[in-house]
């Protein structure tokens, strides 16, 4: 260990933190309707995901061995590029119909959406590239050694320190948090793997600006002063002396053209490729960017290929190790800081490819091999109901196993020539895809035997005689044939000597492959509904026909009861209420919403959503088989659909062509509207979210308040009522309270200090209430006098007591007025004067029940009247006997006069 | 320059640039047997079909214009 192995590892992990830093902030931005990757130059930098190590640094190598043969690798897809707008858009808008996940899938949806082919398309992807995942991690850790152990110019030999000191395991592992964490981290249908390939595109321009560094490097600052410097030296002493007769490989024109068709099937049918170029496709128009900044990317990368090789053999480096001169030559010059760099876009370049690769064929492992294998049956629920930890243990699985084989044949012939055979397992996708899209006739039998008979060609003639050459089977096999049958011979089968290896493979396969396509396509017929599929794709624009005749069809299916059949079927893959929730938007989105009887073409359109949804999840096979297999359609309705269908195409009543340029026409325009109605869409729907949100607050702010003021308005109202009622209830009260208290005072007063009692008779009781101090009245002590009629009777004076009680009962009886005067007889026998004044109450039966009255003790008047009588009695007396005396003096006067006159002077005294 | 814009991105240019593409990369097999012999001319005389098919690609695609992106 030295210092170069920790600033080399110390600087990986920082470029591994900085790529997952970059992932996940454009996943935030992506889930924040920010989307990073619909970007057409994002898009186009993807692309270069084409650019492995076995391309970064593989070039040199190949340019060392095989002058321009290299080149064949990158002019090749810019071949095919020319007529993408033509065909990539084709894949794109079938990717975008059927919702396809991935390569198999695509071809499995053409082909009657056919679970066999899907498989064997997912058996071809794999078997192809796991050892080209294994090259990748062979070149990540070959190279980490060189970076490394190698500081300080000794770059001849390359220790395996790396391998031993845990280097792979670690980059396993990271290898597969990242694909997890960015490739299949969620299970949603519409999911695109934004943050994957935000790191995609940043890797493609740090493998390029790292190989064009050394580039510079190599051509202005080691022995050469310019590409004229080279040019120069390398007419003084061309390479093929310098590397030697025995070492060049010969360039054949037919080899040449082997390669052109392989670079070209690569660019798009390499399982990658396809899924960078097509799946993660987010608009049509990001192709025309692509087709000229995708071959410009790859002509500024080749630019210093073949000056680093010239650099590298004129510098006295070893042949054998042309694939590491992009590290040794900037070593070998003492450049580690450049040869650091290169070593990241070299990673880059392997790191990415694996990830991107592994991410595909756990999609389609998961979808079209294990998936179909674990069936309907309930024993396997377990396993679909977490289709997304399947998928991660594929992709840990998938990852460990090309670590493995690494491992094991990491320095064998078959791992280092991989790099073209994988293309040429790629290749025998290219009849079934190509014929798909332009071939209505072809069918899903041609597909079958087609990729079968070619993966078993590829698989006979090029993998198998690389097993061959690695030792592993006999050498006689490629020499004399298996078995000493020369015409079996497979690097010359049937006698084909002419051919290198590499260009007999091709040949084989594809002659076998297209034959048996071909043929077999001819051969059987086409099912109406693979037909149906057939055209949509050849022509793209079908799709939209089903919707033109919907009101010529009768509603008269059970909405509900296909609504319980989806959720069945859905049920199976996503949890429940994931399921309650894309039932309902399908619904919503196909207008059945509150509909209780739906059409044959509306069941159609809601199955066909169903279908999508599970398509982008499990694969377009499985999907289609679940659906197939569900009560979606019962028999008489799958009858009435394809009647329906017959009509619809029947109504066209348009020529082919005329009816394509229509559709063509309106799918463009279309496809615009409808990204224009997507983006409004989205700004609408967060408008309207928060719109809905912030009413959703305030309606239930509403609700709280009116509910609160209604609360208190009724509280109010009763405690009002209440105040009221108390407060009339206490002025009441009061009033009378003071009334009575007045009265009782009054009454008190009256009672207390006049003479009068007031009396209340209970006459059915017999009771006698007397208000007033009656004992006192009548002598005794407080409380003696008993409160009843009898002892008020008892105490009256005999003499007065048959008047008046006659004169009492003639008033209850006859209500004659009761007023009366008598006399009671007080404890010493003494009378009391009393007048009584009463008035009874009488029932509805005119029976008195109570009397009321007042006495009056009028004793005092009584005595004082007599006392009055008796004076003037006594003054009557008085007076008699005053006049009886006057009457006598003037008697006596008249005596007395008649004696003085009798006396005589005749003049009367005056004393007198 | 309507027309020649018309043309340029119409289907027949693409087939033709393809078939040009084809030709131009076969020539040097054409042109000598032993193509190692003209290695550093080879190559560049194939980067300059390379640029050549770029532009003409450019060209059939108008760039990054935005548009409806039909060749018709």
């Amino acid at each position: 260990m030295n210092n170069a192995f920790f600033s080399s590892t110390m600087i990986v992990f920082l470029y591994i933190a900085v790529l997952f830093a970059i992932a996940i902030w454009i996943e935030r931005r992506a889930a924040r309707g920010k989307n990073f990757g619909d970007n057409a130059w994002v898009y186009s930098l993807t692309l270069a995901v084409y650019c492995t190590a076995w391309t970064y640094y593989g070039s040199v190598g190949k340019a060392v061995v095989s002058g321009v043969l290299y080149l064949p690798i990158y002019l090749g897809p810019t071949m095919a590029i020319i007529l993408w707008w033509t065909v990539l858009r084709k894949f794109i808008r079938v990717k975008k119909q059927y919702h396809t996940t991935s390569i198999a899938d695509f071809i499995s949806v053409r082909y009657d959406k056919s679970q066999s082919v899907a498989a064997l398309a997912t058996v071809i992807a794999l078997v192809g590239s796991l050892p080209y995942i294994a090259l990748q991690l062979k070149a990540i850790i070959s190279t980490f050694d060189i970076i490394a152990f190698s500081r300080g110019g000794h770059t001849h030999v390359v220790p395996q320190i790396a391998q031993s000191a845990g280097v792979g395991s670690i980059v396993v592992v990271c290898l597969i948090l990242f694909t997890i964490l960015f490739g299949v981290r969620k299970l949603d249908p519409t999911e695109r793997h934004q943050g994957m390939m935000g790191v995609l595109a940043v890797t493609a321009i740090v493998k390029l600006l790292a190989f064009v560094g050394v580039g510079f490097f190599v051509v202005y600052f080691t022995h050469f002063r310019g590409f004229a410097d080279i040019a120069a030296r390398l007419q003084a002493t061309p390479v093929a002396s310098l590397i030697g007769a025995g070492n060049m490989e010969q360039v054949t024109y037919v080899k040449w053209v082997s390669y052109f068709i392989l670079a070209i099937s690569a660019i798009m049918f390499l399982p990658r490729q396809f899924h960078v170029l097509v799946i993660e496709n987010s608009s049509e128009k990001h192709i025309r960017t692509a087709m000229w900044v995708f071959p410009l990317y790859m002509l500024i990368l080749n630019v210093f290929v073949l000056p680093i090789a010239v650099g590298g053999i004129l510098g006295g480096h070893p042949t054998t190790e042309a694939d590491s001169f992009v590290l040794t030559l900037p070593l070998a010059h003492g450049n580690y800081w450049l040869a650091l760099f290169a070593f990241i876009g070299g990673l880059s370049a392997a790191g990415g490819m694996v990830i991107i690769n592994t991410m595909t064929v756990a999609t389609m492992v998961s979808n079209h091999l294990l998936l179909p294998l674990f069936g309907s049956g309930k024993l396997f629920d377990l396993f679909r109901r977490n289709l997304l930890y399947l998928r991660w243990i594929i992709v840990a699985g998938y990852i460990s196993l090309g670590y493995w084989f690494e491992c094991k044949i990491g320095g064998s012939y078959m791992l280092v020539n991989i790099g073209m055979i994988s293309f040429a397992a790629a290749l025998q996708f290219a009849p079934a895809i190509i014929g798909g899209v332009f071939w209505k006739r072809a069918n899903r039998q041609g597909a079958l035997w087609g990729l079968g008979g070619g993966f078993l060609a590829w698989f006979y003639t090029l993998l198998f005689p690389s097993f061959v050459k690695s030792g592993w089977f006999p050498a006689s096999i490629i020499t004399d044939g298996p078995g000493g049958i020369s015409w079996l011979n497979p690097q010359s089968l049937f006698g084909i000597i002419a051919l290198d290896p590499l260009s007999h493979g091709v040949f084989w396969s594809m002659v076998v492959n297209i034959g048996l396509y071909v043929v077999m396509s001819l051969y059987y017929p086409q099912q109406i509904r693979e037909k149906r599929i057939a055209e949509s794709f050849t022509d793209t624009l079908a799709r939209d026909i089903n919707s033109e005749k919907h009101g010529h069809r009768t509603a008269y299916i059970d909405t509900a009861q296909k609504k319980k059949v989806a959720r069945t079927l859905l049920a199976r893959y996503f949890s429940d209420s994931h399921v309650n929730t894309m039932v309902d938007d399908y619904f919503f989105q196909s207008g059945l919403a509150g509909k209780e009887k739906i059409s044959i073409v509306e069941l159609a359109e809601l199955s066909a959503k169903i279908e999508k949804t599970l398509a982008g999840a499990l694969g377009a096979a499985v999907a289609y088989k679940a659906v197939s297999e569900s009560e979606l359609f019962s028999a008489e309705e799958s009858e009435e659909l394809s009647q329906a269908y017959s009509q619809i195409v029947s109504n066209l009543k348009i020529a082919p062509e005329e009816l394509r340029a229509k559709i063509d026409y309106y799918q463009e325009k279309e496809s615009l509207i409808n990204r224009h109605a997507r983006e409004l869409e989205t700004k609408i729907r967060e408008l309207e979210e928060n719109i809905l949100q912030r009413k959703r607050a305030e309606e239930e702010l509403r609700q709280i308040q009116l509910g609160l003021e209604q609360r208190v308005q009724e509280r109010t109202l009763e405690l009002t009522k209440l105040n009221d009622n108390l407060r009339q209830h206490i002025a009441e009260r009061k009033s009378v309270e003071q009334a009575l208290r007045f009265s009782e005072e009054r009454f008190r007063i009256a009672a207390q200090k006049a003479s009068d009692f007031i009396y209340e008779w209970d006459i059915s009781s017999g009771k006698l209430e007397w208000f007033g101090s009656i004992d006192e009245k009548l002598g005794y002590s407080q409380g003696e006098f008993p409160r009843t009629i009898d002892a008020w009777e008892k105490a009256m004076y005999p003499d007065d007591r048959q008047q008046v009680m006659a004169k009492l009962k003639l008033h209850l009886e006859k209500r004659s007025l009761y007023q009366q005067e008598y006399r009671m007889m007080r404890k010493d026998g003494s009378l009391a004067f009393w007048t009584d004044s009463g008035t009874a109450l009488w029932d509805e039966n005119n029976k008195a029940y109570k009397m009321i009255g007042v006495c009056t003790d009028i004793t005092a008047n009584k005595l004082a009247e007599q006392e009055l009588q008796n004076k003037l009695l006594e003054l009557e007396k008085f007076h008699k006997f005053a006049v009886d005396r006057e009457l006598k003096m003037v008697e006596l006067k008249s005596k007395i006069k008649e004696m003085s006159a009798q006396a005589g002077d005749g003049t009367p005294r005056k004393a007198l | 320059m309507k027309r020649i814009l018309a043309l340029v991105q119409s289907e027949a240019f693409a087939v033709c640039l393809f078939v040009a593409a084809i030709i131009l990369c076969s020539a040097p097999f054409m042109i000598t047997a032993n193509i190692m012999e003209h290695l550093w001319f080879m190559n560049w005389y194939l980067f300059a079909v390379w640029g050549l098919l770029i532009a003409g690609i450019f060209l059939m695609t108008g760039g990054s214009r935005e548009g409806d992106g039909s060749q018709e």
